[in-house]
């Protein structure tokens, strides 16, 4: 679902250096003798020149995996408001509700500088915010997509600005988060969506967590991070991160408390 | 007296009925509010089961749909599919086309909204709404999420900007959940109509924060009785009730408002709806229409037939009738007939046969009307020529009211018809002497030997007209002035049948006025026998004066007598049997009577000719 880019501070003018680069290479595999006549002529010191600075940081770029210990529930999913009636099937037995850790847990890399352009993807699929625990940058701007084909109306009361907007299917909604958190979100046509806006400095990657805790970040810088797990608005867990060089990560299991809230 | 409280109590019911119709009026509409509160709490209960009898049966309704082979065979390739990216296009029209098929078998229930959704809660196939974008789920919804998990129930939506009440069943197929179908059915028009239907004069409307989605009016029960009025309920008037009620703690605490005024023209109960959707802002009215009663005067003339009918009319038209009857009793009693009473004397003495009121006939105000008449018959008299009377010798029948069961000998001129009939009215002049000094009757009443006295006013002149006077010949008053119709009188007044006794005049009453009986005053003009009365002897007036009372008394009966025997023999009227104490007694008896009934001190008699007989008169002295 979520996948995210982490680079550290610093590595933006790489990054964008780096997509500059497979566009043109996508351009140049198709027959183009007139810009091949270019490319042989002016601009071969500037390609070669950034070759040349390029291939350091590419192989510096590290993935970084791990696992999540969850607790054997994150506790039961919201129910429904309230209903006349829910009846069991009565041909096979019912499932246990319990909570998705893919919605409830956020799993994020903090260094010594954070970035607006950190991969953290948020949105609203199935009729709920994915994940429920939104961190940003702190000053930086917030995007929610709606992937649902009907539209929300997220708010956040204690945020000004942050008011029941509609915000269509396909659309996102984009707002600027001071620092501070964590901001309650809600929707005000699903009562059921609540979820929590946290803004902190040093955000470096959003992670990639699936059903079974299982997380990955892909193209970290060396360095130094704190790895951070998030549920409900809060730190459930955390860990020291030495990235060198070259090498993926595969990190210890690190266990995840039940928030606060439980 | 009885007419006066008639009215009285007229007035009194008058008054009452109004009040009493008023307060019955305030009462009325007070407990047609409550009414109204209390219909409109079970009509929300009505409301809430029919949602409930409604969300069961669309569950069981959509049970064919999740069963259907083609459904759970299509779920099922959908939730096993590898490539979450993408869905088989054949697998997505199969559902669509059996989604179509099945939906359309549920009649009434059919959906406005019908999902197919794969394991992962994730849209296969979609009937009605906007075309969902790829990948667009609904497994985070509570109710979608629970029947993934084996679980049938309903919710409330606002999907894609409408209002849906849903329904959701599990899929399973080879042992597993492989899907859910999710029903909605739009909370519209239709479904107000269709609930409201089992609601006759409830208006029901459904509602998303201060919009009103939908209104179903139902018709008034009681439209035809015609004392209500019926005030139809508007969508602005559920919209002016709506923003108070969204404002009202109750609402959001409770989950329902009490009965708020809907607008000026009913009440209503706001409620929200079960489910999710109730959380935002949707919820249901109901409502009804004041049911504002008609003034009494416009109840009255709107009433129906039927109600005009089944009035107890015998009793509505008899009691007025006996009421009015019972006024004219009443009235009759007290003013009719007492009116025709005074009418007839009235009349009586316009054309002379009377002289005066008969004042003890009249009670009441016409007692008073009589004698004030009377005294006006007095003022005229004297205004007509001659000194009158103040008060006039009140006959015996006036004073003592009717005597006709006294004997036939009675003394005071009502004599028996026989006797009228055996007796010829007498002359009064043909007896008498020719004439001779002025008072030769009047002179032994009067104690002037013993103690002086100033001369008497003039004789008062009779109060009788001219025409009640006896003609009398002509030759015989050249003699004398005629006292009869007086004009000032010179002093030796003709004197009258019996003098008075001998007493002073009283100061606030002229002498009495047997003196100025006309009768007497012509016999004056005759012998001396004609004035029916000897002289008194001197000596016995002088004795009289030094006599107690009672003696004088009887002095005077016997004047009395001797002046009645002697007036009757005039008239040629028997008198034998008629003894003095026989007289006496009489005399007595209508004294105590006169004084009793006019509060006078004394009683004097005098004797005149009435109609050819002779007859007394009494005159009350109050001094």
């Amino acid at each position: 679902m979520m996948s995210g880019k982490p680079r550290p501070h610093g590595a933006t003018s790489q990054v964008e250096s780096t997509a500059g680069r497979r566009a043109r290479a996508a351009r140049h595999a198709r027959p183009r003798p007139l810009v091949l006549a270019n490319v042989f002529g002016s601009n071969l010191l500037a390609l070669l020149a950034g070759a040349l600075f390029l291939v350091p940081g590419m192989a510096a770029a590290v993935a970084v995996s791990g696992t999540l210990g969850l607790p054997e529930s994150l506790g039961d999913a919201t129910p429904v408001p309230d209903q006349y009636w829910e009846v069991r099937n009565g041909i096979l037995a019912t499932l246990p509700d319990h909570r998705d850790p893919r919605r409830e847990l956020l799993v994020v890399l903090r260094g010594a500088e954070g970035s607006e352009n950190n991969g953290c993807d948020y949105g609203l699929r199935g009729g709920d915010l994915m994940p429920r625990t939104m961190v940003v940058e702190a000053g930086s701007t917030l995007r929610i997509t709606n992937h649902d084909a009907t539209p929300h109306e997220l708010h956040v009361d204690n945020l000004d600005g942050f008011t029941a907007l509609s915000t269509a299917p396909g659309m996102a909604r984009s707002e600027r988060i001071p620092a501070g958190g964590p901001y309650d979100v809600e929707d005000k046509l699903y009562p059921h969506i609540q979820g929590s806006i946290v803004a902190v400095t040093g955000l470096v990657a959003c992670g990639h967590l699936d059903a079974h805790g299982a997380y990955q970040f892909s193209d970290v810088a060396a360095g130094s991070y704190q790895l951070e797990v998030y549920r409900a608005g809060e730190v459930v867990a955390h860990q020291e991160v030495e990235l060198a060089a070259g090498a993926d990560v595969t990190l210890p299991e690190l266990s995840v408390a039940p928030s606060q809230a439980e | 007296m009885f007419s006066r409280f008639w009215y009285f109590v007229l007035a009194a019911l008058t008054g009452i009925a109004m009040a009493a119709v008023l307060l019955a009026h305030v009462s009325l509409e007070r407990r047609t509010g409550r009414v109204l509160d209390g219909d409109l709490r079970r009509d929300r209960t009505e409301v809430e089961l029919s949602l409930r009898t409604e969300a069961r049966q669309r569950l069981d309704s959509i049970l064919p749909i999740a069963v259907n082979a083609d459904i759970r065979s299509g779920l099922h390739a959908a939730t096993e599919r590898r490539d979450r990216s993408t869905i088989d296009a054949t697998v997505r029209g199969a559902l669509n086309r059996k989604l179509v098929e099945l939906n359309g078998q549920l009649r009434d229930g059919h959906a406005d909204l019908l999902f197919a959704v794969d394991g992962e809660g994730e849209i296969i196939s979609q009937l009605g709404g906007t075309a969902p974008q790829a990948g667009a789920g609904l497994g985070a919804f509570p109710l979608v999420r629970r029947a993934l998990l084996g679980y049938a129930g309903d919710d409330t939506w606002i999907y894609q900007e409408k209002v849906y009440r849903m329904a959701a069943m599990p899929v399973i197929d080879g042992g597993r959940y492989v899907g859910a179908i999710v029903h909605g059915m739009e909370m519209g028009q239709p479904f107000a109509e269709m609930l409201g239907r089992g609601l006759p004069g409830v208006t029901l409307a459904f509602y998303r924060d201060a919009s009103i989605l939908a209104v179903h009016v139902g018709t008034f029960e009681g439209a035809e009785s015609a004392d209500v009025h019926n005030n139809a309920l508007t969508r602005q008037d559920l919209t002016t009730g709506l923003a108070s009620a969204l404002s009202d703690p109750a609402l959001t605490e409770s989950g329902h408002t009490s009965p708020l005024a809907a607008g000026d023209a009913g009440r209503g109960i706001y409620s929200r709806v079960i489910g999710s959707a109730g959380r935002a802002g949707v919820g249901y009215i109901v409502a009804r229409p004041k049911e504002t009663l008609l003034s009494p005067v416009d109840s009255l003339l709107a009433a129906p037939t039927a109600d005009v009918g089944a009035l107890p009319w015998p009793l509505i038209a008899g009691a007025p009738v006996v009421l009015f009857l019972l006024g004219l009793l009443f009235f009759s009693l007290e003013r009719e007939r007492p009116f025709r009473r005074l009418e007839v004397q009235v009349e009586a003495v316009a054309d002379g046969s009377r002289e005066r009121l008969n004042v003890p006939d009249h009670r009441g105000h016409f007692r008073k009307l009589s004698e004030s008449m009377n005294r006006a018959f007095d003022s005229v008299m004297t205004k007509a020529g001659g000194a009158a009377q103040t008060r006039k010798p009140a006959d015996l029948g006036e004073i003592l009211g009717d005597t006709k069961s006294v004997s036939p000998q009675s003394y005071f001129g009502f004599a028996s018809s026989n006797d009228s009939a055996d007796v010829p009215a007498v002359p009064p002049a043909a007896p008498r002497p020719p004439a001779r000094p002025a008072p030769p009757m009047a002179a032994p009443a009067m104690p002037a030997p013993a103690k002086p006295r100033p001369a008497p006013p003039a004789p008062a002149a009779p109060p009788r007209p001219a025409p009640a006077a006896p003609p009398r010949p002509a030759p015989a008053a050249p003699a004398r002035p005629a006292p009869a119709m007086a004009a000032p009188a010179p002093a030796p007044a003709p004197a009258p049948a019996i003098a008075a006794p001998p007493r002073e005049p009283d100061a606030a009453e002229p002498p009495t006025t047997m003196a100025s009986m006309p009768n007497f005053e012509e016999a004056g003009d005759d012998d001396e026998g004609a004035t029916m009365i000897a002289a008194v002897p001197e000596e016995l007036l002088a004795r009289s004066l030094d006599q107690g009372p009672v003696d004088l008394e009887q002095q005077e009966f016997r004047q009395v007598y001797d002046a009645f025997i002697e007036t009757k023999r005039r008239c040629n009227e028997p008198t034998a049997g008629l003894s003095f104490e026989k007289f006496r007694g009489t005399l007595e008896k209508n004294r105590d009577q006169i004084v009793s009934k006019h509060g006078a001190k004394r009683v004097s008699f005098s004797v005149y000719v009435k109609n050819g007989k002779a007859a007394l008169k009494a005159t009350p002295h109050r001094n």
